[in-house]
């Protein structure tokens, strides 16, 4: 049969076509939504063209980069609408002068990120930039702005590689913090000798992995096992099988796998042997209500949640409200918001210097505001902000919600 | 590994296995009898997944969830036959046109589903009947998993029986064997191409429902479910069900004792499945040359 051969060239002219085509196709993709974002800018310079050349009367422009699409687009908008909130609630303008937020696109992607960062200091002319919610976007933006002597302000947790740029903050601890803070408080307070460690095999995972490790240790405890699973794992059954002899296991997850973590703990009935405590994406309100009740009785560390009794958090939680769309509170509005106010309260002190990069940037440093997790203030040295860790497990209320209840203040 | 920890890593991969054959039989089959590489598989996964966790609710409402996202995979799969349809001159012998044309919609249907759903990662919970835990030694197997695991077999041996048993069957097996020979017989395969479009956004749907109390839906499965699919229709040879039976099963056993055995190397394991057995069979356990 002459044919024999056929079905494999077949296959491999598949593959190879399949390649191209991804490839292909990705990079139109790339190429779209830069377009999108030219698009979205050419509005906003319009309505700004009327004062431009006047310095110090017209708006103060900030720049906001947020993931709109990619891995982390959902949460682009309802960080939008948390900062926008924060600056309607002080009318937009601090002093007399108005300020105007530009907001594009990061696409979770650090070169479209860097695009997006050139274009709003180069053509917008931003005085600050609000950047980003993706790490790896955060850490490619920061040489750019900073050689350009540009503030950069960070609105969530992002990687502990900002600390060498003068010119940037970020109005949270880093990850690593709380889930330092965690493993000390494991192995004093709740007491845990032993724990298993359960983590993404990514930065994120390895980073709050290596905080816990830190703390627990160094506070007489002993990690027994470290797992790692790849990003977007679908099945953690046989990961979890191998979770056994140890007091405690501390899982650094996000997203949908923390979604399926947590519910697969509780289904292979590890949960009745061994308790779960981890860093706070694993419980954030934006995975609690699909996680179920599997997540009744899991604890985590954290510097927010949306149920912290405090007057900035509740003046957060209706300005939420009272936009009329279903915003869920969690650490990336409530960053958001909190950015907010540290602008407005930097550019108050520091008046018309405000063009000064290098002034801009010390007095972002140097604000001490109430945020919805309590004082918000920066670290002079890394700035990094200095917040509280709060301890919360996760309880089901009366109307069978399941909530945050907080536990205390991590020390 | 003591017999208990190897028995239960054999369930939670044979469970896996049979899911992982659901959610590639329907590609098989349009792969093979079409010869048309439908990339848009993943999102139809993705949008089916969607579709039965929005439903989510107490107990046996979680039959109308795995009913409506087999009913979504079915149209979607329709809807890119009735889309390829109209090019279909240029598309039938054009692989690099069906995967442009597919990853297109892939793409789009992903995004309509982002758009609605937010993005969010959604679950769907299983009836409390079915949702308990046995315990197997000092460890526990979830009840779920094993249901799930029957259900895919269940549709696995309807499967099996509709394409040995059944005229409808012989007419596509014809098709997969050699299609000039079948249209030469004066059989129009115009409507048999709309059955196998519509059985396979079936089976892809019921594999999003059946598996959402353990997947859920989340962005990004469209490319991991694609993958998946890949491996297994590759690995049992294109158009063969029977290969992708074996092969589901033996990913999913693969994969379960390569996470337990080397967890960092987890990912390799499957993959690594794939190149011993191409080398060994180049177009898969059951491929047509092997025959």
């Amino acid at each position: 049969m002459s044919n024999t051969s056929r079905p494999q060239l077949w296959l491999l002219r598949r593959g190879a076509v399949f390649v191209a085509a991804a490839t292909l196709v990705l990079s139109l993709a790339a190429c779209g939504s830069s377009n999108e974002g030219t698009s979205a800018e050419g509005s906003s310079s319009e309505a700004s063209s009327s004062s431009e050349g006047d310095s110090t009367g017209g708006p103060i422009k900030i720049g906001v980069l947020l993931p709109y699409t990619g891995a982390f687009g959902l949460y682009g908008k309802p960080m939008e609408a948390a900062l926008r909130a924060r600056l309607d609630a002080a009318d937009n303008s601090v002093g007399g002068r108005k300020i105007e937020l530009i907001f594009e696109d990061e696409a979770t992607d650090p070169g479209i990120a860097v695009t997006k960062a050139t274009k709003l200091v180069e053509k917008d002319g931003v005085a600050a930039v609000i950047c980003c919610a993706s790490g790896s976007g955060t850490l490619a933006v920061g040489p750019v702005l900073s050689e350009r002597s540009i503030p950069q302000l960070g609105p969530i947790p992002n990687p502990a590689g900002l600390s060498k740029y003068p010119t940037a903050a970020v109005a949270a601890p880093t990850a690593a913090h709380d889930a330092t803070k965690l493993g000390e408080y494991a192995a004093t307070t709740l007491g845990y000798k032993t724990a298993v460690i359960a983590a993404s095999d990514f930065s994120y995972g390895h980073e709050v992995a290596d905080g816990f490790k830190e703390g627990f240790t160094g506070n007489g405890g002993t990690i027994v096992k470290e797992v790692y699973a790849p990003l977007g794992t679908t099945d953690f059954g046989s990961y979890l099988t191998q979770i056994d002899g140890a007091d405690v296991t501390f899982a650094g997850f996000a997203g949908a796998d923390a979604i399926k973590f947590v519910q697969q703990y509780d289904k292979f009935g590890v949960k009745d042997r061994i308790p779960l405590i981890g860093h706070g994406p694993l419980l954030t309100e934006l995975v609690l209500k699909q996680i179920g009740d599997a997540a009744v009785g899991v604890g985590a560390a954290f510097y927010y949640s949306s149920s912290l009794d405090n007057p900035a958090n509740k003046e957060f939680l209706a300005a939420l409200k009272a936009t009329g769309k279903p915003i869920i509170a969690s650490h990336f509005t409530a960053g958001a918001w909190a950015s907010g106010g540290v602008l407005l309260d930097a550019i108050k002190r520091v008046g018309d210097k405000v063009t000064d990069g290098a002034a801009f940037a010390a007095a972002i440093r140097s604000t001490k505001i109430e945020a919805p997790w309590g004082t918000l203030e920066f670290d002079q040295k890394t700035g990094y902000a200095i917040a509280p860790t709060y301890y919360y497990t996760v309880k089901k209320n009366a109307d069978g919600a399941l909530v945050h209840e907080i536990v205390g203040q991590i020390p | 590994m003591s017999p208990v920890e190897v028995m239960l890593q054999l369930m939670i991969g044979l469970s896996f296995g049979m899911l992982l054959f659901l959610l590639a039989s329907g590609f098989t089959l349009t792969f093979g009898l079409a010869r048309f590489v439908n990339l848009a598989h993943g999102a139809v996964f993705l949008v089916s997944a969607y579709v039965a966790t929005s439903l989510s609710g107490p107990g046996w409402q979680f039959a109308i969830a795995l009913l409506a996202a087999g009913a979504t995979g079915m149209g979607l799969s329709l809807i890119i036959y009735a889309i390829a349809r109209t090019r279909w001159g240029k598309l039938g012998g054009d692989q690099l046109a069906q995967v442009l044309l597919t990853f297109g919609l892939l793409l789009v249907f992903a995004d309509i589903a982002r758009s609605w759903w937010g993005g969010v990662p959604t679950s769907l919970q299983a009836p409390a009947a079915l949702d308990g835990a046995w315990a197997i030694g000092g460890s526990s197997f979830p009840m779920y998993r094993a249901v799930m695991a029957a259900g895919a077999l269940v549709v696995a041996v309807a499967l099996w029986w509709l394409q040995k048993r059944t005229t409808f069957g012989a007419l596509v097996r014809a098709g997969v064997d050699d299609r000039e020979m079948l249209e030469a017989s004066a059989i129009s395969v115009k409507p048999l191409f709309a059955a196998v479009f519509a059985i396979s956004g079936l089976l892809v749907g019921l594999a999003a429902g059946l598996g959402a109390p353990v997947l859920g839906a989340s962005m990004g499965q469209e490319f991991t479910i694609l993958v998946l699919a890949f491996v297994v229709v590759v690995l049992g040879g294109p158009g063969s069900l029977m290969g992708a039976f074996i092969a589901a099963l033996a990913v999913g056993v693969a994969d379960a004792f390569g996470k337990a055995l080397l967890p960092t190397f987890a990912e390799f394991t499957m993959m690594g499945l794939v190149i011993l057995v191409l080398a060994w069979r180049p177009s898969g356990l059951l491929g047509r040359s092997a025959r």
